[in-house]
């Protein structure tokens, strides 16, 4: 449901909320923010119209109570709820519950959030679109050996067989040849049967150095759906992006044009409204779709940054009924931009480091940008996610939006918690990251005995 | 109305922290009431101890009201006694209305905000003296 509305509820917390209730302040929306009993410091609370503390610490009791959200929207005047990013975001229940008390979720309908947070339903939907999958086989593999080799022959080698109940890195093996198909599949099935209850199999395609590049994309009611570019979000640890940038360094700018256009397709053909992303595995010039996320990703900042298009400002417009006000062709890349994600952590063992902000100064200067939610003062508390800033750097060139975002990780002071800035600044001068284009695999690397590594002793 | 359906409200009201419940619906009534539903307290409970001054603080959020909205009966003087399990307060949410328990026995020494205020979770609403001679009003 898309129509007018005029004050927010901001249904999340940290730098994400502050975003929104800047976006919801420069379109004259009044904001709500609604937050836990541990969050009555955060700095968009102080400077919403109007905040409720809705229950205690814990996630489960405050910004996951969905029947409180909507209470505290009835009970505030909100007309419409703003999800951010994690939490309820890509909840296709809270969304339809949203939009059953009449208010406007700001997002895509619950049943396009359904069928993307489904991934067996989301890779026959994009299949179905022409967005290329992962090849494997349809489903579990049958019994009969001569047809289990004709679908690996039709997946193509290296693949991986992988237990349908598995997860955790068990139950799966690499085949690298026809040869020993036979008896990776029926280990892996004896495994998965003892380990899981459950010996069904499925193959895929394995790929051995891929790169995580991913398209934004922007859909309205009437029919208009875009795409602003790629990110390459390569740079991660245990599955967790560290670093992103946009564009994503030596791809051919025809290949993203011809998955962006896919991507565009795709949201019309699956009746998608407002801002999404659509994450690929990248390796040897093809895309392969992993999965869409149906909300505002972390890393949207290098999007806007290359663009020039406020993506937050963009969903709330669309949620209003909006029509887009720019077409594809009028969307142009401009220079390089760097996210690093500044986590309240240890920079090398990755333990949580919660607690009083002594001093913070965020650096500045031409081409930085800081999302952050911090202050002098400020107690990070140790219930949620650890991020606490994003620095994003903007430059002509991916060299310059490097330098500047050196010369600003330098000038951050962040006292009285461990952050991962040490981390940013070594993984910044290190030689592949410099030279750009590497895999999803390279930062664990750099970690497990590698230059990074060294740094932790 | 059927079982399944009184079955389910009165998990809800568990859940929710309902301590009453009222409907009526094509000639049939029904009324619940929970006695042991208390929502999780919120944290701040320091100065706890014999004779020591506390504060109980709201377990809900909305419009405090210190007497039942549809009732005239005008809130209570303090200072009082009060039982763990007594309704203290209500805080109103459209026509959703939440009971405040107290979460112990003691004496309501003071009111913080005022009759029909706007109150979160957490919020302080009395001031709490824990056990012996009242306090002068």
């Amino acid at each position: 449901m898309t129509r007018r509305f005029g004050t927010v509820l901001i249904a999340n917390r940290g730098e994400i909320a502050l975003r929104i209730l800047r976006a919801c302040r420069e379109l004259g929306l009044g904001t709500v923010a609604v937050h836990s009993e541990a969050d009555r410091t955060l700095r968009h609370v102080e400077l919403a119209d109007r905040s409720i503390c809705i229950g205690p610490a814990p996630s489960s009791a405050s910004y996951l109570d969905m029947h409180a959200l909507l209470l505290a929207a009835r009970h505030s005047g909100a007309d419409a709820i703003h999800p951010g990013y994690g939490f309820l975001s890509e909840n296709a229940t809270f969304a339809k519950m949203v939009e059953n008390a009449g208010l406007v979720f700001i997002g895509p309908p619950s049943q396009a959030i359904a069928l993307m947070g489904d991934k067996v339903s989301a890779k026959a939907a994009m299949r179905a679109a022409g967005v290329p999958c992962v090849p494997g086989s349809d489903g579990a593999l049958p019994d009969d050996p001569a047809e289990i080799r004709a679908i690996a022959e039709a997946t193509g080698y290296p693949l991986i067989v992988k237990a349908a109940g598995g997860g955790g890195g068990r139950g799966m093996r690499v085949v690298r040849r026809p040869e020993d198909l036979a008896n990776a599949v029926a280990v892996t099935r004896e495994e998965a049967g003892r380990a899981f209850g459950n010996p069904a199999l499925y193959v895929e395609r394995f790929l051995e150095q891929p790169r995580h590049v991913e398209i934004q994309v922007l859909a309205d009611a009437h029919g208009n759906a875009v795409y602003l570019g790629e990110r390459d979000c390569s740079a991660q640890r245990r599955h967790q992006k560290v670093v992103e940038e946009a564009p994503a360094p030596g791809i051919e700018r025809s290949l993203i044009k011809t998955i962006g256009r896919r991507c565009a397709e795709a949201c019309l053909a699956i009746g998608y409204r407002g801002a999404g992303t659509f994450e690929f595995l990248y390796q040897d010039g093809e895309f392969f779709f992993i999965e869409m996320n149906t909300r505002v990703q972390v890393e949207h900042p290098v999007t806007e940054m290359i663009t020039g298009i406020d993506i937050v400002q963009a969903q709330l417009r669309i949620a209003q009924g909006e029509p887009l006000d720019f077409r594809q062709q009028d969307i142009r890349l401009e220079g390089h931009a760097i996210e690093c994600r500044v986590n309240a952590e240890d920079p090398f063992r990755f333990t949580p480091s919660p607690g009083w902000i002594e001093r913070f100064v965020a650096p500045g200067g031409f081409g930085i940008r800081v999302d952050s939610h911090l202050y002098t003062g400020y107690e990070v508390p140790p219930n949620y996610d650890s991020l606490i800033a994003k620095i994003i750097a903007h430059g002509a060139t991916r060299e310059e939006a490097l330098v500047r975002m050196r010369r600003a990780l330098a000038e951050t002071t962040i006292d009285g918690i461990r952050t991962n800035i040490p981390l940013h600044l070594k993984l910044l001068d290190e030689l592949g990251f410099v030279e750009g284009g590497f895999d999803i695999h390279h930062l664990e690397r750099l970690l497990e005995g590698g230059p990074l590594g060294g740094a932790a002793r | 109305m059927t079982d399944e359906l009184a079955s389910r409200l009165d998990e809800l009201m568990m859940r929710y922290g309902i301590a009453e419940l009222d409907i009526e619906e094509g000639g049939l009534r029904l009324s619940l009431r929970h006695r042991a539903s208390h929502p999780q307290a919120p944290s701040d409970i320091a100065g706890r101890g014999t004779g020591a001054a506390s504060i109980f603080r709201s377990t809900s959020f909305g419009t405090l009201h210190l007497s039942h909205p549809a009732s005239a009966v005008a809130p209570p003087v303090l200072p009082r006694r009060v039982r763990r399990g007594e309704i203290i307060a209500y805080v109103s949410i459209g026509p959703l209305l939440r009971p405040i328990l107290a979460e112990r026995d003691a004496v309501l020494a003071a009111q913080l905000p005022a009759d029909g205020a706007e109150i979160g979770y957490g919020d302080p609403l009395f001031e709490v003296v824990e056990t012996g001679v009242l306090p002068s009003p």
